[in-house]
């Protein structure tokens, strides 16, 4: 490569304005100094060409570099090396499937390492045919919010700032609009002379929060569930303003979950923990349902208020209460069609 | 020429923002809002769902099977029988028992279904031979797994959405073999009514309000047997 060649200079424009000044100064001499940076995070010296490529190579090439310069590994130069390659991933949805696999797996040797114990972490696709819906009786709903518990413990969600997904909404009777609704009420239930309506991340076929997203981090798949890449959401936070149901969280701090209650089976787009300042929210237990179970909320449900199901199956439950049911959604008028009804007995 | 060469530089630069303003000013396509209902119809289609079926390999079950309305042999109701610990009473008994024999020696119940004018014990329960099934309202026999159908027998509108999937509560997946819990699996058929009781958790924005409890419940009710 020489110093003129179109490819050095693209990579050049990539690079800091110091790292620039380095290449500018001595193109072939053996600079080391914008080596030093990795080497200090390597903890094993790199020539720049080196960093150079496993800077530029979230391609391949430079991410098996850095594996063939620093193998064999051990205990926090491990720790140090991974994390430099998950800095340097992809967006999942770029991945090739291998990408994905050695992501999970530095991701799943990262988890042992702080929980000791391993963890699970799926990248299982969307079925063909299978477009999820999901139903809320509002006459059946009892306002007991187990769906709550079981959606917290399943998610693995922030225990420390009490963050939920779910929330039920208490309602007189009489009353439809949510501006009236108590969303905290604590006493015993169902109180007389109301009723419950739970909300959560509702996966609008036209989801304004994936059409915000400056940076492509969540995105709609292909069986209409909307989901966040974590390691790629930079936390503007447009997605939680542009959402007109209050669907999604953004962690303020780093989510504090004890040990002995994280839910170790994962999946990349679902429940694996997330990190200080990115965006998460409710993805019909992606990590369950992509294996056919129903998401903990729906399973959790004592009364029966909850309904999911495949509506590109005509002999589904959830077929079955939109064609014989007087269904509404939320906010309606929007355009957003969100995949989540309501209907009463 | 040598002018033509001069301009051609700023010409080709005002022939281009001409022509990007031209396409940002045509308006292009107007972007699509697919409704869901479109969507649905668009991919309709053979499901091929992910294979569920270790996930409801241990439930027990039986076929549903409506009196007098055969075809409805598509989904499954889990058994419940083998969950009650008193009966039949031949497991124990060698003759028959009636029902206002005394002591009560394995029951304790109130009846708070229906007002005793409509309903009392004999309505479902064979007086002699009450621990070995259910009764319809013409006396004749049936299993305490098909409890279903003596209930259907006053509340055929729940029935109905039951066996379409509007009302009940489906065992462990979206797909594969359907397999419901049976009326008295949600319900106490002599109690149907589901009680008041506190919430299981407490919302955020009071959560600091609350004594420390409150936020983790650890009397974890779950519904009756």
């Amino acid at each position: 490569m020489t110093e003129s060649s179109p490819l050095r200079r693209w990579v050049q424009g990539l690079l800091n304005p110091e790292a620039r000044r380095h290449l500018a100064a001595e193109p072939d001499a053996d600079d080391t100094g914008f080596a030093e940076g990795a080497a200090a995070v390597l903890d094993k010296p790199l020539d720049r060409r080196q960093a150079l490529r496993a800077l530029a190579g979230a391609a391949g090439a430079g991410a098996a570099l850095v594996n063939a310069a620093c193998s064999p590994l051990s205990g926090r130069n491990e720790e140090a090396q991974l994390r430099w390659e998950e800095f340097f991933k992809k967006n999942y949805r770029l991945m090739t499937d291998s990408e994905r696999s050695a992501t999970v797996d530095r991701l799943e040797r990262l988890a042992a390492g702080e929980q000791k114990e391993k963890v699970h972490i799926q990248t299982s696709k969307p079925a063909a045919g299978v477009l999820f819906g999901y139903a809320f009786n509002i006459s059946k709903c009892k306002g007991y919010q187990d769906c709550v518990t079981a959606c917290i413990e399943e998610n693995n969600l922030d225990r420390k700032s009490n963050m939920q997904y779910i929330r039920i909404f208490e309602i007189e009777n009489g009353q439809s609009s949510l501006a009236s609704a108590n969303g905290s009420y604590y006493h015993k239930v169902p109180a007389d002379g109301q009723y419950y309506l739970g909300t959560q991340c509702f996966h609008c076929e036209n989801p304004p929060c994936v059409s915000v997203c400056p940076v492509g981090a969540t995105w709609k798949e292909e069986d209409g569930i909307v989901v966040v890449d974590y390691d790629w959401c930079i936390g503007c936070r447009y997605c939680q303003a542009a959402c007109p149901y209050f669907g999604r969280r953004f962690n303020w701090s780093a989510p504090e979950i004890p040990a002995e209650e994280i839910n170790r089976e994962q999946h990349y787009l679902g429940n694996r923990p997330r990190k200080k300042g990115v965006m998460e929210k409710c993805t019909f237990c992606i990590q369950r349902t992509r294996q056919g179970k129903q998401p903990a909320c729906v399973e959790a449900c004592p009364t029966g208020a909850r309904i999911f199901g495949n509506l590109l199956d005509p002999n589904s439950e959830i077929r079955y209460v939109l064609a014989n049911k007087k269904v509404f959604r939320l906010k309606e008028e929007l355009g957003t069609e969100p995949k989540f009804w309501y209907f009463s007995d | 020429m040598t002018t033509l060469l001069r301009l051609g530089r700023p010409l080709a630069v005002v022939c281009l923002w001409s022509a990007l303003l031209f396409h940002a000013c045509s308006g292009g396509k107007p972007p699509h809002h697919p409704k869901v209902s479109e969507t649905i119809a668009a991919h309709q289609g053979i499901p091929q769902p992910p294979d569920s079926r270790h996930l409801t390999a241990d439930v027990k079950r039986e076929v549903v099977a409506f009196v007098n309305q055969p075809g409805h042999g598509d989904f499954f109701v889990e058994t419940r029988s083998d969950k009650l610990a008193h009966a039949p009473c031949s497991g124990c008994h060698e003759g028959a028992v009636p029902n206002n024999a005394q002591p009560q020696a394995h029951w304790d119940i109130t009846l708070e279904h229906a007002p005793p004018q409509v309903m009392n014990c004999a309505t479902c329960h064979d007086p002699a031979h009450h621990g070995d099934g259910l009764i319809f309202l013409s006396g004749t026999k049936t299993t305490f797994d098909r409890s279903y159908q003596v209930c259907r027998q006053c509340h055929f509108e729940q029935a109905r959405d039951w066996a379409g999937g509007a009302h009940g509560k489906r065992l462990e997946t979206w797909t594969g073999e359907r397999i419901v819990r049976s009326c008295t699996g949600c319900h106490n058929p002599h109690q149907p009514k589901f009680h008041k009781r506190l919430p299981r958790h407490a919302a955020t924005p009071t959560a600091s309000d609350l004594p420390r409890e409150a936020n983790h419940p650890d009397t974890k009710e779950s519904h009756h047997d």
